[in-house]
């Protein structure tokens, strides 16, 4: 009878197995999150595009664990970064990437910094905010600091600017103020002017041409991302203004040259990135990129192409994530597309920045003297 | 081994199997029709779907390019009204815009609120540049709408050598389409993506196509589009609720070479399906249940009284009988019982038989056993007697051995003294008689007394070779070869000179080979096999006889060659020449244990072979003895 038992027993068991045998995948989850519609997508996009290649090349799998990236958009928008922050943190993923501009990232910073093992990475926020503090913050891009606009600065001087009129995004307050009142400082410290005015780029466009053409200014400063620079400064020229204009990092994209026609011709930028790079390994990755999406990379696809490379280059050591952040400062020293990338103690890093400008529908590097 | 089984449970599990595996196979093929049917009705409505989505899309892009063929037509003509009047016609577009030669908006109409205006640059927009490298029209692939801020297409097509018309297509438009068609879960069927692997449509998540997100990274475009499953059915997983999965196929439409996937969602299309599957494997389940309960009960009925026939057994085995009548409902078992108690009652009285039997068995038994004592104790009495007889024999062997051997020794002294004997009683008598004369000079005296003393030492001497070879004690000890088979022959010399038998002895003195032997045995098994050829010489009066001697050695062996030209020994008898008490001559000449001794000698004692053959001359007696490697290193 004992034999009998165990037969029904197992054949039961059996049918149950069958019935319910859903694979129990092992996988680590990384969250990504950004502006990925709307006139902020740009950005995300690229950022988004270039991560995952990075995951793309290793068939999103790290020592047979299956990655798998769960993209999130927080459409420029406090209340939808908030819920999606709370999403990640909800299903316990321990690893996010994002947000693309700082205004975004410090929604995530805030939440991650209250959990105990998670890590937030950005690619592109650069507002001083998150600088010199030893959280759960990591990120490939450079604060926005004196060091960073010393080049900026010379060019300013170099040009003889001495009215700097400002129209700024104030959706993207953290970045933009971080950009502005680090330059202001240092303009007013090297014996240069404060700057004439600061306007909301969202304002009715007419009441900036009005503003400008009312105010004394040698320079536009431009802090918004591609598309709203582009059109701004279309409807600037359209308006016969010629002032020299100035771009943020932040629009530096291939839409922006786009959207912009020749209006952008000769808008300069202040980078750490250069699109026309002839390093190996930029080369490389522009090849990947194209032959994966058919359009070129922007700097920001690079930025989160290296981030994504520096992230699996540590997670390939082991997918613990306690002490990730602490193995990514350990090694501290990484090979980015365009020269190495070093974090310091905190986990912030520092890269050299240079001079370009539109050409010829395309960005290029100039000097500038000291 | 054999492996012991379970009659109950054997009934179990066969009638279990017997009920449920034809059940399964039937269920397993029924259902697994019923699946294969499903899927290929599934294929041909989806393929259909498909079909009539492709053949949409592709008018839905025909109708604008064929506003751009109209605009070409008719743009100079009437310029804004045509423009306003396309957009508010066709629905399927949502801006047109008129650029000049150097890409600037000249004029436009838009659905939307739009930042742009007359004098905008689009000349760096891959939708003017495409046009002025020389094409004619141009599809663009999913961009940043400046305007709506959200993904849109675009057709350009040059009107005339001024002005190119840029019509774009909101991609809602695509969506609005794609959402009419629905499964039976109200969940959208149709997902359009661009060449580039962009979504174009996806109804349920509209926010794919605004994030303009691309299939390229999921699982669908790298199992199955990458692969050219086209018009092919395949199931794959859900982007993004893992735990699901979708069915359906994609093809490519003919315009744009855009993807169309037609998919529904598989466990809600097999959910039917699942549920036949689920009460199916309930009702196996519970068949296979009752199946064990049936199979108990029955088993218990039909095999209890074969457990009580089995415990009977039992008992009888261990010796107890009753007569216990046993009921039964069954016709067979009842017959088995009867069989079983008819069979008790014949054991009952084979075993009484057996009693008495075994009874006398075991008188007999004792009866034997003591004869068989009786006999085995006199046989052990006539071997011992046997034995006794044997030992005495061997003892009566060794002494005979031992006195022909005395014998022939005597022979051989004679035969040495005989000659210095004759020659001293010669000499003495002679110094007599000349003395008697006296004419016994001093010359010749001495010269007698030097013959009587030389005669004498020979004597001595012999004597003390004879002495030397009886008193030699059975010891082993390094001797060469050569000197004691040269002893040997002083021995038997005069034996041989007086009957004229010439002994050749090609023995070579220069190479002494050492031996470990007892001495006197090697000695004796030559002067032996010497005598025997001696004796058949004499015997068959043999003309010139000779006996010839010779040693050859190796490392290993040393061989002594013995050889007589005595005729050989007939082959009948060869093969008994060295058993004991055979012999071929008469009975006062030999009793038979010379060659049976010398063979006991050299295969024992020494270690050694004997080999005797019949030559041209003779026989030749081949003594083989091992050499012992050591001797020479020493």
């Amino acid at each position: 009878m004992k034999n009998i038992k165990i037969f029904i027993s197992l054949l039961i068991a059996c049918i149950f197995f069958i019935g319910c045998n859903e694979k129990n995948e092992d996988e680590l989850k990384i969250g990504f999150l950004a502006g990925l519609s709307g006139k902020y997508s740009a950005l995300g996009i690229d950022i988004r595009d270039g991560f995952l290649l990075a995951f793309d090349e290793i068939d999103y799998t790290i020592n047979e664990k299956k990655i798998r990236i769960i993209q999130k958009d927080d459409k420029q928008d406090k209340k939808e970064a908030q819920k999606v922050i709370e999403y990640f943190i909800k299903n316990d993923i321990k690893i996010i990437v994002g947000n693309a501009t700082s205004s975004m990232t410090k929604i995530s910073f805030d939440e991650v910094n209250k959990q105990k093992e998670m890590l937030l990475f950005s690619a592109t926020a650069s507002s001083n905010e998150f600088s010199s503090k030893d959280d759960n913050f990591l990120r490939t891009q450079v604060e926005s600091s004196a060091k960073r606009y010393k080049t900026l600065l010379n060019y300013v001087d170099s040009k003889g600017y001495e009215k700097i009129f400002v129209i700024y995004d104030s959706k993207n307050l953290s970045y933009a103020n971080g950009y502005l009142q680090v330059f202001q400082e240092m303009l007013v410290q090297s014996g240069g002017n404060k700057f004439v005015e600061a306007m909301d780029l969202n304002n009715n466009y007419e009441t900036i041409i009005d503003a400008l053409k009312t105010t004394k200014n040698d320079l536009i400063l431009i802090v918004g991302n591609s598309i709203d620079s582009a059109n701004i400064i279309q409807y600037i020229r359209h308006s016969k203004i010629t002032t020299d204009i100035l771009g943020s990092g932040w629009a530096k994209t291939t839409d922006f040259i786009t959207n912009g026609g020749k209006s952008v011709e000769g808008v300069v930028f202040s980078t750490g990135y250069d699109d026309n790079s002839k390093d190996k390994n930029f080369l490389e990755f522009v090849n990947k990129f194209e032959k994966k999406y058919k359009v070129k990379p922007s700097v920001f696809a690079a930025q989160g192409y290296e981030l994504g490379k520096i992230l699996i280059e540590n997670l390939l050591i082991s997918t613990e994530t306690k002490t990730l952040k602490s193995r990514i400062l350990q090694t501290s020293k990484y090979s980015g597309l365009q020269g190495d990338i070093i974090f310091d103690k905190y986990g912030d890093v520092d890269r050299d920045y240079f001079m370009m400008e539109v050409k010829n529908q395309s960005f290029e590097k100039i000097n500038v003297q000291n | 081994m054999f492996k012991i089984n379970s009659i109950k449970q054997n009934i179990v599990i066969y009638l279990i199997l017997f009920t449920t595996i034809p059940l399964i196979i039937a269920s397993s093929i029924t259902l697994y029709n019923a699946y294969e049917s499903k899927k290929e009705a599934l294929y041909n409505s989806h393929i259909q779907l498909l079909k009539q989505v492709e053949s949409d899309i592709d008018g839905i892009i025909e109708d604008i390019e064929n506003i751009g063929f109209y605009l070409q037509k008719n743009y100079q003509e009437r310029k804004k009204k045509i423009l306003t009047g396309l957009i508010q016609v066709e629905k399927n577009i949502g801006e047109i815009f008129i650029l000049d030669k150097n890409g600037i908006i000249k004029d436009f109409q838009t659905n939307f609120k739009s930042k742009l205006f007359i004098g905008y640059d689009l000349s760096n927009s891959k939708q003017f540049l495409e046009i002025k490298k020389g094409k004619n029209h141009y599809w663009s692939e999913v961009y940043l709408s400046t305007t709506t801020n959200d993904p849109v297409l675009s057709y350009s097509v040059k009107i005339d050598e001024d002005n190119i018309a840029i019509i774009v297509l909101d991609l809602n438009i695509l969506n609005r389409f794609a959402q009419k068609f629905r499964s039976g879960d109200n969940s959208t069927m149709v997902r359009i993506i661009d060449n580039h692997g962009v979504f174009l449509a996806n109804p349920d998540k509209k926010e794919f196509v605004l994030q303009r997100k691309s299939i390229l990274n999921l699982g669908l475009y790298k199992k199955f589009i990458a692969n050219d499953y086209k018009y092919k059915q395949f199931i794959f997983q859900n982007a993004t609720n893992k735990s699901r999965s979708n069915i359906g196929v994609y093809g490519v439409t003919q315009k744009l070479h855009w993807y169309v996937i037609v998919k529904e969602r598989y466990e809600y299309v097999f959910e039917t399906y699942f549920n036949i599957m689920y009460f199916l494997i309930m009702f196996i389940v519970l068949l296979i249940i009752l199946s064990a309960l049936v199979a108990v009960q029955l088993s218990k009925s039909i095999l209890r009284p074969l457990d009580e026939v089995s415990l009977k057994m039992e008992s009888i085995a261990q010796g107890e009988y009753t007569n216990e009548v046993y009921k039964n409902d069954y016709i067979e078992l009842k017959r088995l019982i009867e069989s079983f108690l008819l069979m008790q009652k014949e054991i009952e009285k084979r075993e009484n038989s057996l009693q008495a039997l075994n009874h006398n068995l075991e008188d007999k038994v004792k009866e034997k056993t003591l004869a068989l004592q009786t006999l085995n104790k006199n046989l052990q009495k006539k071997v011992e007697e046997e034995i006794s007889k044997n030992m005495e024999k061997e003892l009566h062997i060794l002494e005979s051995s031992k006195m022909i051997q005395m014998g022939e020794m005597i022979g051989n002294i004679a035969h040495q003294w005989r000659q210095p004997l004759s020659v001293i009683s010669t000499a003495a008598s002679g110094m007599k008689l000349q003395k008697e004369y006296n004419m016994l000079e001093d010359d010749k005296f001495y010269y007698y007394c030097n013959s009587i003393v030389e005669n004498s030492e020979y004597l001595s001497e012999t004597i003390d070779i004879f002495r030397n070879f009886i008193k030699e004690k059975k010891e082993k000890s390094v001797v060469v070869i050569q000197d004691r088979i040269d002893t040997s022959l002083k021995i038997v010399s005069s034996t041989l000179a007086s009957n004229h038998i010439k002994l050749i002895n090609n023995i070579d003195y220069t190479k002494p080979v050492k031996l470990v032997v007892v001495v006197g045995e090697l000695s004796q098994v030559i002067i032996n096999i010497i005598n025997n050829a001696k004796d058949i010489l004499i015997e068959r009066k043999i003309e010139n006889p000779w006996i010839k001697i010779d040693i050859l050695h190796d490392k290993k062996f040393v061989t002594i060659y013995i050889e007589d030209n005595g005729g050989g020994i007939p082959t009948n008898i060869l093969p008994k020449i060295f058993d004991p008490y055979f012999t071929t001559k008469h009975k006062s000449q030999g009793t038979g244990l010379g060659l049976h001794m010398s063979y006991k000698i050299i295969t024992e004692s020494l270690g050694g072979k004997v080999q005797v053959l019949n030559t041209q001359n003779g026989a030749l007696f081949k003594i083989i003895l091992p050499l012992d490697i050591n001797i020479d290193e020493n």
